[in-house]
Formats: C-alpha cells, structure tokens, sequence
C-alpha cells in the first residue's frame, strides 16, 4: 500500500484501516478529519503539512481501534470476551509503539503465567480430589478401613469437594480480578502513548 | 520541550479549554499546540473519548469555511471532572515548583 499523500488518499486509508469499527462510528471518525483538513488548509497549511501533522493513518486507525476494543471490553461481563480483548489490545498497541512490547511482556507473561499454573493446579486436583470424594459420599468408595464410619466418609467427601469448588471459585476470581486490572492499564498505557507523541 | 512532560496533561488542556466555551476540533490543535508540542492528531481520539466518558456533548455549527463545523460542549460530569483534575494539576505543580526552588 502506497504512501498517502494527499488528503483524499490519507482519508481513504484511514477508512480502509478503520473498517472493523461499525459504520457509523467509522464515519463519524472521518467526518472529523475531514474537518480538521477543511480548517487547516482554510488557516494555510498545505496537505503535506496536515497529512506530518496527523501522523500515519495507520497509528491513528490503531488507537481508535484499541480504544473502541478496551470501551467494550470494559463493559462486558463475559470473562471469554474481555481475555479475547486483551489480547487484541496489545497486538494494536504494539503495532502503535513497537518498543512498547518490550514494556507489556513482563507483566503479561507473568501474570499469564501465574494464572495458568494456577488453573492447571485446580485442574489435577479436582480430577483425583472430586472422584475419590464422590465414591466417599455415595459409598462406593474401595479399600476403606471398617473402622470409619458411614458419617466420616460423607462428611470427608463433602469436605473434598467443597474444597475444590473453593479453589475453582478462588481462581475464577482471580482470573477476572487479572483481567479487570490489565484492562485499567492498558487503558492507561493507551493514553500514556497517545499523547506523548 | 521534553514530550514525557506531555503525557496526562493534553487531556487536561482539552478538558479546561471546553470548559470555558464551546469549542471546535482545529480551534483546540491550534490552541495547544501554540504552547505545547504535540501531534496533531493527538487531540482528535482524546475528544473521541472524553466524549465517550459523557464529559462533552457535540452538536453542528455551519462555519464560513465550509461544511458545518463539529462543536464540544462541556456537560456537568465533565465539569467535575475538570474541576478535580485542575485542582490535581496545581497540588502536583506546586510540589514540583517547592523542589525546584
């Protein structure tokens, strides 16, 4: 794709990238573009001048991309969802300010990380804790000790499989909790590179 | 001038610039960046938003240059919010300014 070098072009281009916005939102966005040319070239800039000015459509399609991402993400509920836009966000973002990747990986894959160990560990446990406390409480349970009674193994089963369901519900809340405060930052991270420039 | 000076403030300027008239896109480039260095094309996706969050409203204006114009105004929430951050700037400028002296 060629260099836009005049205003019609720049507008174009900048239509082009912004084309996963819904249409009236993209509209809205060139209609004030278009605006901004009408005025400077009225006050005595040329095209160039504006087309420096404004930076490449492509950078300026990217922050409005991932503000429009971060907007829905932000009022969704949907844990699938906003994990969905995480990750969409960064990709905008580092296409925005490429060293800007070397700022989000840390952060990223450690809390990544931590939550996947995390969820990994809750996985094993509940499949050999939620069976055998299962089989605990219905009784079918085999090689058993005569000595316990009936009662201890429903109460111990009850026991091991509430404990899963905690742990399940613990890490669901992390995991949303996570998700909440990468959205903050990126939020964060989003202005902190649009306006420094 | 530095442009790390710059982050978090344009808002601010854009913010208390709507705050005392209604103002038009371009109007708001030219005003800050007679003073502080930024791009151009900073001020449009900061409007975008603010207007998002509900601090402005925007309605049309016919101009003599052309088309018609699209105007910011300022809403009560908005003005909150300029309200506390203006206060925050000069908490925080006046402890940079004690440090400097």
């Amino acid at each position: 794709m060629g260099r836009a070098e005049t205003k019609n072009e720049y507008l174009a281009e900048l239509g082009r990238k912004l084309a996963r916005l819904p249409e009236s939102e993209r509209a809205e966005i060139l209609r004030d573009h278009e605006e901004h040319f009408t005025d400077a070239l009225a006050a005595g800039k040329s095209e160039a001048q504006v087309i420096a000015g404004l930076g490449s459509p492509d950078s300026l399609a990217q922050g409005y991309l991932a503000g429009r991402i971060l907007e829905q993400a932000e009022k969704s509920t949907s844990v699938g969802f906003r994990l969905v836009s995480v990750g969409r966000i960064l990709k905008s973002l580092v296409i925005l300010a490429p060293l800007n990747f070397f700022v989000l990986i840390g952060p990223v894959f450690l809390g990544g990380g931590l939550l996947a160990v995390g969820w990994w560990v809750s996985g094993l446990v509940g499949t050999i804790v939620f069976p055998v406390s299962w089989s605990a409480i219905t009784g079918s349970i085999l090689g058993v000790p005569e000595s316990l009674s009936r009662l201890s193994l429903v109460l111990g089963g009850a026991t091991g499989i509430f404990s899963v369901l905690a742990m399940v519900s613990v890490m669901a809340l992390l995991t949303s909790g996570a998700l909440s405060l990468s959205l903050r930052y990126l939020r964060w991270n989003l202005k902190f590179i649009q306006e420094g420039k | 001038m530095n442009s790390q000076f710059n982050k978090g403030v344009i808002e601010l300027c854009v913010l208390a610039l709507v705050n005392a008239k209604d103002r038009y896109g371009y109007e708001l480039v030219e005003r800050i960046s007679k003073r502080v260095e930024i791009s151009e094309g900073t001020i449009y996706p900061i409007l975008r938003r603010l207007t998002q969050d509900g601090f402005f409203e925007t309605y049309l204006q016919e101009s003599s240059e052309g088309p018609p114009r699209k105007y910011y105004r300022i809403t009560s929430q908005g003005r909150e919010a300029c309200k506390e951050q203006v206060q925050q700037w000069k908490t925080f400028s006046g402890h940079v300014d004690a440090l400097l002296k």
